[in-house]
Formats: structure tokens, C-alpha cells, sequence
């Protein structure tokens, strides 16, 4: 084997190298599985993840949007606090520090998909929101 | 001959028989050993760039100056000029002073800003009334990956 073969694995720096510490400066926005629909609401968990994706538990500030003619707010006794825009399509929430969680809860009277679709903004950290949920209303 | 430190050892990338026995190949919780910021390059370093804040001075009446100060994780100020936006309630007013530029809504609640060449942007702060007055940093149309977690309060009373 050449050296360089060899010396190539310690070379390469890989995600499962950081240092927690490190991992936990980057957050990733994840949704549970939603509820399901009650009086036109469901109820579907926002969960921050690490860059290992473990779970990380800590306050970060995110602006969620979602389909026109569908409201957000915090689901009752959930996780998480609404900072602005309760019950509107624009809302700017805290997920709770403890557990990293916010329970988001949205409401649409008409029937079809709503998606919801987080983002960073005044306040936040490093905070990856690639992914989206879908809620589908009947 | 001194042996090897297995810290930094991965199965496979060197021979077995230069190591100490006692070192466990791979076994280890952190195989490479750990990746911190103190372990990065500088110029990877400063792709991660932090909003911080300093102590506010009196600028004037009913004005104060809060100096803001881009850093990286190891707390090193990070000389370049970053877009920012800037925000607090309606009761303030927001503009820049002597570092950094303003790029539009200056005098408002809700300001684009850059730093300048050093990572520092001036920020005055115009208020009124005798009441703290929250600011917050963020992203916008050209800023770069931003950590700005820490808000800052500017006390008027």
C-alpha cells in the first residue's frame, strides 16, 4: 500500500468526527409524522436535529410560512413558544429549549394539501430547514 | 523507537505491526480523533461567521452606539464585509455610524447594513421613550451562513 493510501482515511475529515459540541452548533428543522385531522386541525411536531442528526436539544428561532388560507399556532399544551404572527400563514417561533421541540398546529378549513415551510431569520443560528411537511385536509 | 499515536488511526491506514498493542484501532468513540473548531483552517473557520455584540456607548440624546462585531467560533473578530439585517421594534430607529454602511431603511426599525472591512458595523440606536429596546440580526439577500442567536438589549431607561 503507498503512503498515501494510507495516510488518505486520517486525512478525510467526516461528519462523525465532530466533536458534539461542534455538531450542536448546527441545527437541521425536522416534522414528525403529522396527527391526525380534528375540527380542521392537525397537529405535527417540529424537532431540531444536530448535524449528526441526533436530537438537539436547544432554542432556535424560526419563521414558518405555509399555504394561503391555512393558520398556524402552538398546539395546546405543546412545546414551544409562538414569538409573531399567531394564527397566520407567517408565524416566528421558539422551539423549547429543553427538548428542542415545537408542537405546531394548523388549521384549514378547506380541503387539499397545506405545506409548511420553515426558514431562518432575525435571531436565528445555524439552522438547515431543507425539508418541508405536507398536511393533506379533507 | 517510539510507537505511533493510534489517536489519529484508522484501520487499514497503516500497518498493524508499528502500532502499540494497547492502542485500539477504530474502537475508539472518535476514530480520527475529534473535529472542533479550534481544529479547523482559518478559512473554513471563517465560512462560520457569528453576530456579537458589544457595550453600548452614549452616541447623543436618546442615541446610543452599539458596536457589533463579526467573530468566528474560536471569538476572533473576522475582517470582512458582511451583509446583515437588523431589526428591533417600532419605538427605535436604526442607522449606522462611523464603521459600516447602511444599504437601505436607514432610520427605520428594520435596517440592511453592511459591516465594514474589519467586521464591524456601528449601530445607533434612536430612541424616545425610557424602555429597553431589543435588537436582533439576521440573513438576508447576500449575507453569508450566519449565526445570530444572540439578541441584544439596549436599556434607555
Amino acid at each position: 500500500m503507498p503512503i498515501q493510501d494510507a495516510v488518505a482515511p486520517v486525512q478525510k475529515v467526516t461528519l462523525d468526527e465532530m466533536t458534539q459540541e461542534f455538531a450542536d452548533r448546527f441545527a437541521v428543522v425536522s416534522f414528525g409524522t403529522p396527527g391526525e385531522e380534528a375540527n380542521d386541525k392537525i397537529v405535527v411536531q417540529l424537532k431540531l436535529k444536530n448535524a449528526l442528526m441526533q436530537d438537539l436539544a436547544a432554542k432556535e428561532r424560526i419563521r414558518l410560512t405555509c399555504t394561503a388560507g391555512a393558520t398556524m399556532t402552538l398546539a395546546p399544551a405543546g412545546n414551544g413558544t409562538v414569538l409573531s404572527g399567531d394564527d397566520s400563514e407567517d408565524i416566528i417561533v421558539e422551539t423549547d429549549e429543553a427538548s428542542g421541540e415545537f408542537d405546531l398546529e394548523v388549521t384549514s378549513a378547506l380541503a387539499g394539501t397545506v405545506s409548511v415551510v420553515g426558514g431562518a431569520t432575525q435571531g436565528s443560528g445555524f439552522v438547515h430547514c431543507g425539508q418541508s411537511v405536507d398536511l393533506t385536509f379533507a | 523507537m517510539t510507537r505511533l499515536d493510534g489517536r489519529f488511526i484508522k484501520p487499514g491506514s497503516i500497518p498493524a505491526d508499528r502500532l502499540d498493542p494497547a492502542i485500539p484501532i477504530g474502537g475508539g468513540a472518535v476514530p480520527d480523533g475529534s473535529i472542533s473548531s479550534q481544529k479547523l483552517a482559518l478559512a473554513l473557520l471563517r465560512k462560520f461567521v457569528a453576530v456579537t455584540w458589544g457595550e453600548p456607548q452614549e452616541a447623543g440624546p436618546n442615541v446610543k452606539l452599539v458596536p457589533l462585531q463579526l467573530r468566528d467560533y474560536l471569538n476572533n473578530p473576522i475582517p470582512a464585509a458582511h451583509v446583515l439585517r437588523l431589526t428591533c421594534d417600532d419605538r427605535a430607529r436604526l442607522t449606522v455610524g462611523e464603521h459600516g454602511a447602511a444599504l437601505s431603511g436607514s432610520n427605520s426599525a428594520d435596517l440592511l447594513a453592511r459591516t465594514d472591512e474589519t467586521g464591524r458595523l456601528d449601530l445607533l440606536v434612536t430612541c424616545a421613550q425610557p424602555v429597553t429596546i431589543t435588537l436582533a440580526a439576521g440573513p438576508t439577500q447576500g449575507s453569508p451562513l450566519l449565526d445570530a442567536a444572540a439578541l441584544f438589549d439596549v436599556n434607555f431607561t
